[in-house]
């Protein structure tokens, strides 16, 4: 095991060593270098990667590959049928030939290798937020990006239709791509955003960084769909600011695969921001996801509301821990965290830990994780209606998470991940019943 | 239409029905009554096929075929239907969504036709409207915040679609106020004909002031200890079912 962890930053180091970057990105690729330097690679005894290995990842051809440019369409069935904007991303490249970007004006949206000057210094903070001081892979992802793509909302204005950002890892090669998102909401602005890994193939790695940041009264709904190839690899980290006033409605949406691993970090470093959070991961027949999700309250009168549900078949290994840090200073706030897991089978595997941190005592907190089998008076009340046994496990399965996305508000999203979630079942979850 | 003989039944290894026979004829109503124990619910779960009701020994026979071994889908396709007395919720599973794969299953066995989303929506509208539930329930999740008297009504709505042959009523009437009973009852009347039959189990004569059964037995002790008319169920709320524990005994 140590061989993997020694090979992981001198693999790193390697990628970042061969990457090539705009000037005025300079400083912060010399500072996610450094971090990465600095940064031990996590290995099983660091308690954040206590259940994920990262062993399948060392030992395939993906990271020592690096970055490939080729190109290659998104398949229709891959996309949601939003009426949206909408910008692709191939194995880390910006593809202008499938994307279309707004004309201006209340959205602007360009792409990092050819950022106009006046939005530099706008990409430069919203890089600052990212904690590539905690999180290896998003020092990897700084060190070594190539492209990413520049997302900002002027203050007060509402972008009028949402925008669908698609990040597409393929080929027959080992790859590794890195993948970057960086979105200003400025104040009194409105977005609608749709964040999405998607990909074909085998022994391809997306590391992906997110950062977004919610000014003063911002309003922000935010889709993360993760329903790539389950043979991939994908780290992933989200960098949420949210300042005075705001608010964010987040849904966090996974299918498992080789490797997965996601990081949220949330601030709320505001007066009376608000977040809500929803998220399912669906882990079946030789995948791992796991979640980590850290929300610090820094500031006074802020909401935080928390729902995950998992549904994990076959040997799949689902890792949750929700970590919520309420400052000395977050009076009046409030915390919840509810975490779900339905287990389809004798081998499958759930570690989920909510935590607490508190240091102020006027705030209101709950917390709390369950881990369960399908239930049995369910199956025989839809048995009871002539439905067969397989057919109402799958429906009771299903129903457990599509409740998740149900009040999503962007129109043709929710029946479409309704649709991915059934597909899983069918083909990963281990059980029969993929009939219907 | 259905005939239960000598019928045994153990739940978690103890014999709750001890014995019980009991011949319903097509058309007809049977009150099973009887005092808290006697395994009433338990004959309902039986009859519909629930896991983890063991038949130790006796058959019971639907339309002359033993359906005892049958898994509780192949029973409801063949026409039998059970309301529960605690209707189960299952959020992320809309009623109209539920109520459309069962309705497929159940007349796709019969050899009816399977009906299109327009006739099956105005099936769905009549139904919620015949036992008094806003149509907003039908998008909701099956039985999902719903109260005691909403589920209940939400089970007689799916009878009146899958118009069984037999309908199997557990404590239907527990916990009902008198509007919600009403509603009930006249659902229930609402499918009574020459070709079918339904098994009334309760605990209270009230039910059947309104739905007036054309049998009446007194289940006690796993056994049918009495089986008499309308009338008996009279005397039962008068008497209790104190009187009766002596023939249990005997019996």
């Amino acid at each position: 095991m140590s061989a993997d962890h020694d090979s992981l930053p001198a693999q790193a180091l390697a990628l970042a060593a061969s990457a090539t970057c705009p000037a005025w990105l300079a400083d912060y690729r010399a500072r996610a270098q450094r971090a990465l330097q600095d940064t031990a690679f996590p290995g099983r005894k660091a308690e954040a990667w206590k259940y994920t290995s990262l062993h399948a990842l060392t030992q395939s051809a993906a990271l020592a590959a690096g970055a490939t440019v080729s190109r290659a369409s998104v398949p229709a069935d891959d996309l949601p049928p939003l009426d949206a904007w909408r910008v692709v991303f191939v194995n880390g490249r910006y593809d202008a030939t499938q994307s279309s970007l707004p004309a201006g004006g209340e959205l602007i949206v360009a792409p990092l290798v050819s950022l106009p000057d006046a939005e530099q210094a706008h990409a430069r903070a919203l890089l600052a937020l990212t904690d590539t001081a905690r999180l290896p892979f998003a020092a990897l992802n700084g060190a070594a990006f190539a492209d990413g793509l520049l997302v900002r909302v002027p203050r007060g204005a509402t972008a009028g239709k949402p925008l669908h950002v698609v990040f597409h890892a393929t080929g027959d090669a080992p790859a590794t791509a890195q993948a970057c998102l960086l979105v200003s909401v400025e104040a009194q602005a409105s977005l609608t955003l749709v964040e999405q890994y998607t990909g074909h193939g085998d022994n391809l790695f997306t590391n992906a960084v997110t950062a977004i940041d919610l000014a003063r009264d911002a309003r922000l709904v935010h889709a993360r769909l993760d329903f790539a190839d389950h043979r991939q690899f994908h780290v992933g980290s989200l960098h949420l600011n949210l300042q005075g006033g705001s608010r964010c409605d987040a849904w966090q949406l996974m299918t498992g695969s080789r490797l997965k691993r996601t990081d949220l970090a949330c601030t709320l470093n505001g007066a009376g921001a608000e977040l809500a959070l929803k998220g399912a991961w669906l882990v079946g027949t030789d995948e791992h996801a796991d979640t980590q999700a850290r929300i610090d309250h820094a500031q006074p009168h802020g909401t935080s509301d928390q729902s995950w549900k998992g549904l994990v078949g076959g040997n799949g290994k689902a890792v949750f821990n929700g970590r919520i840090h309420i400052h000395p200073g977050a009076k009046q706030t409030s915390a919840e965290l509810v975490n779900n897991n339905l287990l389809l089978s004798a081998d499958a595997e759930v570690d989920t830990k909510p935590e607490l941190e508190i240091y102020n005592d006027d705030v209101k907190c709950s917390h709390g994780a369950t881990v369960g089998q399908l239930n049995e008076t369910g199956v025989f009340y839809l048995q009871s209606r002539g439905i067969a046994r397989p057919d109402a496990e799958l429906m009771l399965a299903l129903g457990f998470v599509n409740a998740m996305v149900d009040d999503v508000p962007v129109p043709g999203l929710a029946g479409w991940v309704h649709g991915r979630f059934a597909r899983w079942f069918a083909q990963r979850s281990g059980r029969p019943g993929g009939s219907r | 239409m259905l005939e239960i003989r000598n019928l045994h039944a153990n739940v978690q290894g103890k014999e709750i029905l001890k014995g019980l026979s009991l011949t319903i004829g097509s058309g007809e109503v049977h009150a099973i009554m009887g005092p808290n124990g006697s395994g009433k619910s338990t004959l309902a779960a039986v009859l519909s096929g629930r896991d983890g009701y063991e038949v130790t020994a006796g058959e019971i026979l639907f339309n002359g075929e033993d359906i005892t071994g049958l898994a509780p889908e192949e029973r409801a396709r063949k026409g039998m239907f059970l309301a529960f007395q605690y209707p189960v919720e299952i959020p992320g599973v809309s009623n109209l969504e539920f109520l459309k794969a069962s309705l497929e299953q159940v007349r796709k066995a019969q050899g009816k036709d399977v009906w299109d989303a327009v006739t099956f929506m105005k099936k769905a509208r009549e139904a919620c409207t015949k036992v008094n539930l806003d149509q907003a329930f039908l998008k909701r999740g099956v039985n999902e915040g719903f109260s005691g008297g909403e589920k209940k009504r939400n089970e007689i709505m799916q009878m009146l679609l899958l118009e069984p042959a037999l309908g199997i009523l557990d404590e239907t009437d527990s916990g009902l106020d008198i509007d919600a009973l009403q509603v009930v009852a006249q659902g229930v009347n609402s499918l009574r004909d020459a070709g079918r039959s339904f098994v009334l189990v309760t605990h209270y004569q009230r039910l059947l002031d309104h739905i007036v059964p054309d049998h009446v037995h007194v289940l006690a002790g796993g056994r049918i200890v009495k089986s008499g008319g309308k009338e008996l169920a009279l005397e039962l709320e008068e008497k209790g079912y104190g009187w009766l524990k002596d023939a249990a005994a005997a019996g």
